[in-house]
This record gives C-alpha cells, sequence and structure tokens, in this order.
C-alpha cells in the first residue's frame, strides 16, 4: 500500500503488551486515514455504551496517507476515543511534529487500550515500545512533563497531558510541543483515566512515494499555485486573529456569555493588536502556511492566541485586556484546558455571578478572578470544583439552562448563530458537539454573500462542507488550506498510485460522517440532541450588525428538517437503511 | 475628494503594503468597485467589504470621507 506503512501499534496498558497488526486495508480503502479510519475503528471495536473514562474506552492516534511526505499542511493527528464531554464520537485534530515522526516510527496508527495500573508514558522508538513510570511527572503540567521527558530521551516529540488530564476534566485536551493542542471534548481526561501522562515518539524510518522526482516537482508546483495564494496567505499574514474584526463587524462575536454580538473592546484583542506582540511565526511539518503566531506580552510567551481563544476568553469573558488573555491562555496549555470550553464556562459562572443564581464570585471583565480560573478548574479547587464539570452540569446543578451555551454538552465556539443561521445548524448537527469544525458556513456567509438570517439553502450548504471536512481531515490536509476536493483527487492519485477521484472523495466524505453519526446513533443520540440553548431562539441582541436578530425556532427546525431529508436520514434524524446500504455502513 | 482604504492580511500588497491607504479621487462619485479594479485586487481574494464599519456591496457609490475595510478570504476557521 503505497504510502501508508501498512502497521498498526497495538499497546494494552492493562497487561503493558504491544503488538503490531496489519492496517485494514479495506477500511483504508473506504475511510482513508485521519478522522475516518479511527471512528472505523473505534465503531468496530467500542462496545456500545461503554464509559468513556473506563479501561475499556479506546485512544486511538491515527495518520493519514500523506502524513510524513511534503504534501502542504498534511502534518497534522487525528486522536479519537468516545468523549467523556459528550458521550459522543471524538476526534481531534493536532499539529505539530507527532504525526510524522509516528510514521517515520513505522505505524499508520496506535491504538491504546485498558488502563496502566500506576502512572506511565510511552516510548515509541521505532519497533521498540517500552512502557515507563510517570510517577515523576504525574501532577505536573504539560510544559514541564515534555521538557522532563526531553531531558531523559533527547529528540523526540511528545503528546502529554497536565492536571486537566489526570483529574478527569471533561475539557481536558493534550498538548504538543508545548502550544499545540488537541482540545476538545475531554480527550485528555481518556488519556488520564488510562494512567498514561504522556506518549514520546521518535523514528528513524521513510514513507514509500512513487515517482518521487516526479511527486516532487508537482507538489512543489501545486505550493507555489495553490496553496501560498491570497486564498491561503491569511494564515500567515495574520492567522486567526483575524477573525476578530470579522466577527465584529458582522455582529457575531460572542460577547459576555453570547449576550452580545459585538464588543465595544475588540481592538484590544483583534490582529492588530495580536501583531503588535509577535516575535516569530511558526508551523506544522509541511506546511508553507506558517498560522501560528508566537507572541510576548508582559511577562508571557505563548503560541497563539488563537481566533476562539480571543473570543471565548476575551470578548465572551468581558476581557478586552490582552496581556491577561495570553497568560490565560499559556496557563490553559499547561493545564491542558480547552481554552474553548474553558472561556464559556468562566463566562458562564459569570453571568451567573451578575444574575444572582450562584455567586461564583467572578464577574465580567474581572482580570484577577479570571486568572486563577484555569488553575483552580484543572485541580478542582474551590469554585473550580462545580467549573470543570462544564457548562451544561454547572446548568444542571444551579439553573441558568437557556444560556448554558452548548449542544450535546460541548460548549459553543465563537460564531454566534443568531447572526449566522447556518452556524447554527452546524453546531446542532456536529458530529461531537458544538463545533466549528465539522463546517465553518460563516464564512461563505456572515463573511460572504449569502444571507446570514435566512434557513432558505443553508441545509445543502452544511452538508457539503461537513462531507468535505469529513475528506479533508481523513487524508488529513489541514483546513486553512482552501483546496478543493479535485486538488485532494489529484494529490492522492499520485501518493497512492491509483486512480482516485473527486466523486469518490466526496463518497468518502459523506460516509465518514454519517458513520459518525451511526456512532452516536448507537449511544442513543437522535433528533431532540440536535438542538441549541433556547437564547439563541428567544434573546434578540441588541448591538451592531446584528441587532434584533435570533434564531427563530421554527426556522432552525425547518432547516434541521431539510438537512435530515437531504441526508436521507429520517424525520428522527436516523440514519435510513437505505442509507447504510448505500455508503455500505 | 479623498477615502481611507484599509487593506487587510494579504490583500495588502496590493497597496504597496500600505495600511490605510489615502485615496484621492479626481471624481465626486465613485464606484468602490473601480478602486479595486483600479488597485488589481482579485475579486475572487476578498470576502466582503465593510464601509464606515458596515458590510457593504462592492457597487456602493463613494461620495468622500468614507473609511474602507477589504477583507481576504479565509478558510478553517
Ligand atoms: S496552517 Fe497552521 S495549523 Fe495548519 S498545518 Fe499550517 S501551521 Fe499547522
Amino acid at each position: 500500500m503505497m504510502a501508508y506503512t501498512g502497521k498498526v501499534l497495538r499497546i494494552d496498558l492493562t497487561t503493558g503488551k504491544a503488538s503490531t497488526e496489519p492496517l485494514n486495508k479495506e477500511w483504508a480503502k473506504e475511510y482513508l486515514g485521519g478522522k475516518g479510519l479511527s471512528i472505523k475503528y473505534l465503531y468496530e471495536e467500542l462496545k456500545p455504551g461503554v464509559d468513556p473514562l473506563s479501561a475499556d474506552n479506546k485512544l486511538i492516534l491515527m495518520t493519514g496517507p500523506m502524513t510524513g511526505t511534503i504534501v502542504p499542511n498534511s502534518g497534522k493527528l487525528a486522536i479519537a476515543a468516545k468523549s467523556p464531554a459528550t458521550g459522543t464520537i471524538l476526534d481531534c485534530s493536532i499539529g505539530g511534529h507527532f504525526a510524522n515522526e509516528l510514521k517515520y516510527a513505522g505505524y499508520d496508527a496506535v491504538i491504546i487500550e485498558g488502563k496502566a495500573k500506576a502512572p506511565v508514558y510511552l516510548f515509541i522508538d521505532d519497533d521498540i515500545v517500552e512502557m515507563r513510570s510517570a510517577a515523576d511527572l504525574w501532577g505536573k503540567g504539560a510544559h514541564e512533563t515534555e521538557h522532563l521527558i526531553a531531558d531523559a530521551l533527547g529528540d523526540v516529540i511528545t503528546l502529554a497531558i497536565g492536571q486537566a488530564g489526570e483529574n478527569l476534566l471533561p475539557m481536558a485536551c493534550i498538548s504538543s510541543e508545548l502550544y499545540r493542542q488537541a482540545g476538545r471534548g475531554g480527550i485528555g481526561a481518556v488519556m488520564g483515566s488510562k494512567n498514561l501522562k504522556a506518549v514520546a515518539v521518535w523514528g528513524s524510518g521513510g514513507i514509500e512515494i512513487p515517482n518521487i522526482r516526479k511527486v516532487s516537482a508537482a507538489l512543489n508546483k501545486i505550493k507555489r499555485e495553490d496553496t501560498m495564494t491570497d486564498d491561503n496567505m491569511w494564515a500567515y499574514s495574520d492567522g486567526t486573529p483575524m477573525i476578530v474584526d470579522l466577527s465584529q463587524s458582522t455582529g457575531i462575536l460572542p460577547t459576555r456569555n453570547f449576550q452580545e454580538g459585538t464588543f465595544d473592546q475588540y481592538k484590544n484583542i483583534n490582529s492588530d493588536a495580536v501583531k503588535g506582540t509577535l516575535k516569530a511565526k511558526k508551523a506544522c511539518y509541511a506546511c508553507p502556511l506558517a498560522c501560528s503566531n508566537y507572541v510576548k506580552k508582559g511577562k508571557t510567551e505563548v503560541e497563539g492566541p488563537e481566533y476562539e481563544t480571543l473570543a471565548l476568553c476575551g470578548s465572551n469573558c468581558g476581557i478586552g485586556d490582552l496581556e491577561a488573555v495570553i497568560e490565560f491562555n499559556r496557563l490553559c496549555d499547561d493545564y491542558c484546558l480547552d481554552t474553548i470550553s474553558a472561556g464559556n464556562v468562566v463566562a458562564f459562572a459569570m453571568e451567573l455571578t451578575e444574575k444572582g443564581i450562584h455567586d461564583f464570585g467572578i464577574r465580567f471583565g474581572d482580570v484577577d478572578n479570571f486568572l486563577k480560573m484555569p488553575g483552580l478548574i484543572s485541580t478542582r479547587e474551590g469554585t473550580g470544583a462545580d467549573l470543570a464539570e462544564g457548562v451544561r452540569a454547572i446548568a444542571k446543578k444551579y439553573g441558568g439552562n437557556d444560556f448554558a451555551m452548548q449542544v450535546k454538552g460541548l460548549e459553543i465556539p465563537g460564531y454566534e448563530p443568531r447572526g449566522s443561521w447556518s452556524m447554527g445548524l452546524a453546531y446542532g448537527t456536529a458530529d461531537r458537539g458544538a463545533c466549528h469544525m465539522r463546517a465553518w458556513p460563516a464564512a461563505v456567509e456572515a463573511f460572504g454573500d449569502i444571507d446570514p438570517f435566512t434557513s432558505e439553502g443553508k441545509a445543502e450548504l452544511v452538508i457539503g462542507m461537513q462531507d468535505d471536512n469529513a475528506v479533508k481531515f481523513s487524508a488529513i490536509f489541514c483546513d486553512f488550506w482552501a483546496l478543493s476536493t479535485e486538488r485532494m483527487a489529484e494529490i492522492l492519485s499520485m501518493l497512492l498510485d491509483r486512480e482516485v477521484t473527486a466523486a469518490e472523495l466526496t463518497k468518502i466524505g459523506e460516509r465518514v460522517y454519517n458513520l459518525a453519526r451511526l456512532f452516536n446513533e448507537r449511544e442513543g443520540f437522535e433528533r431532540k440532541d440536535d438542538y441549541l440553548p433556547e437564547r439563541i431562539y428567544s434573546d434578540k441582541l441588541t448591538t451592531g450588525a446584528t441587532e434584533g436578530k435570533l434564531l427563530p425556532r421554527e426556522e432552525y427546525d425547518k432547516m434541521l428538517a431539510e438537512y435530515y431529508q437531504l441526508r436521507g436520514w429520517d424525520e428522527n434524524g436516523i440514519i435510513t437503511d437505505m442509507k447504510k446500504k448505500e455508503l455500505n455502513l | 475628494m479623498q477615502i481611507t482604504l484599509h487593506l487587510k492580511g494579504p490583500l495588502k500588497k496590493y497597496g504597496d503594503n500600505i495600511e490605510p491607504l489615502t485615496i484621492e479621487l479626481e471624481h465626486t462619485q465613485v464606484k468602490l468597485r473601480e478602486i479595486i479594479e483600479q488597485l488589481e485586487i482579485p475579486a475572487s481574494s476578498i470576502s466582503f467589504i465593510q464601509i464606515n464599519g458596515e458590510k457593504s456591496d462592492p457597487d456602493t457609490v463613494l461620495t468622500g470621507g468614507e473609511v474602507v475595510v477589504v477583507n481576504p478570504r479565509v478558510a478553517g476557521g
């Protein structure tokens, strides 16, 4: 199998045994790799109803067919498991250099199962796989952990968890190279539940590519003509902070727990402000776009903050102090907290406090207490004990359910659905709860030519993007490269040494998205779980371009019904037998 | 008449990397589209335009004094 190593490493933490097995070729053809293939393995291997924090859940690290090659923007890794935050399928994407090292070590994937008796970390050094004690690392942040592992092992790339993962928080993430995160759904808690502190890898092998000279020349041409172009170079010139101004001007910048869509202090946290702190640009493996900003403000240095952090931990918390947002970002990265969920949780606590529902001792714009939150939440101390469980659990205990901004238990990212109705549908139907990476229609709707305030045509728009992204995350192209399905097919044809068509890829995308839905269906999810918080349907926004706007429930229902119908699902959102047969599910 | 033009991100290069650009116009009424064409900014590279903070159409007629922001396309989210 060209481009794949054809080998899966399976590690049982309960017994301490590692073994290898061939990659399932049939599945690789139908699901490619990354998101799709890891979901396929989980669907086949996990028992329905498995407790996400039990030894029976599995953690899969999955590369793609292009990982480790010079294909632009192919350096990411998929990490998947059943989510402790939502109970749905969960796949995350992490950048950096872990994926290529894993491939060079000789593996397309690692499947980690069971639970170690005491804290351990794994060292994968080509054929040698060691389980080492992490007794000295447990209780430490991800940053120190990575440094200590590098001291012990030398040149390795590491995935690590911080205290949030050890303490099994549903918003715990996995970190790599200090500032890269597999962020959402509590993937770090799955690692913590297995007593697994880190995975370090070093590989000395290579990847078999057909006609290497011809392929290299073709890829370099593609890089020049289709990657480093106006459509993509925003990533280099600004990176995601650029979106602050776009969201502000279109009224979709979440502000004070989604009470407003504009922030009076947005200029303090926008791209120009971030650029004022820029020290260097950084990139994942094989990426010419280098979207990442390495910044320094005051005493704090961090790679970031990305748009999501600026929106959820900045405007959404009423914090217009860039230094505070950068420091919050650094703390979250070290404790391994997802900044989208953490920002939402803190904002929710602020609103509950201000409304007199429960006093968490923090109000919008309160920088001092804001900066204490990552530590308190990650260690479950003081008010952090309640906040650690996420917005849905806080609302269950104290109230405020109508403005608990989550879907399926996952907190909402940085695009206000009342000013981008298609984003509402994208959140409602995303496979891992409220997620902007399954489809990001705001780009062509709120930020483009499509009317954001109509339900017309939105189902088709969202489905197209979801399937497109499903194949992108399965082949593993970074989503910041706006490449067409035809271009993906051209590249995969070269690498796999067989003809891959755009139509085949579109079908794979649809198959992957449906398999994720099928996984969730098996866990009991259905139409009732595809709804947004009440605030979106009934509280009008009062400022900026979205003044007076909401997303009426009947319009949302209309979009959802059309979405199910176009997907070939029944009115309850259940995949029909005909669709399953069509997609070979 | 004069307008202030902000070309954002990779579009800055179409204004010699100067931001903001102050543009002097001979006529009193000019369509924004004409300015964009003069600067040779491909329409396909633009996501949306703001005039005085409001999302606007490129066919809007400018009368002087406007602050115009031209945003690039973005992907991914
Ligand atoms: S664009 Fe950014 S996230 Fe994507 S591969 Fe490049 S550096 Fe990594």
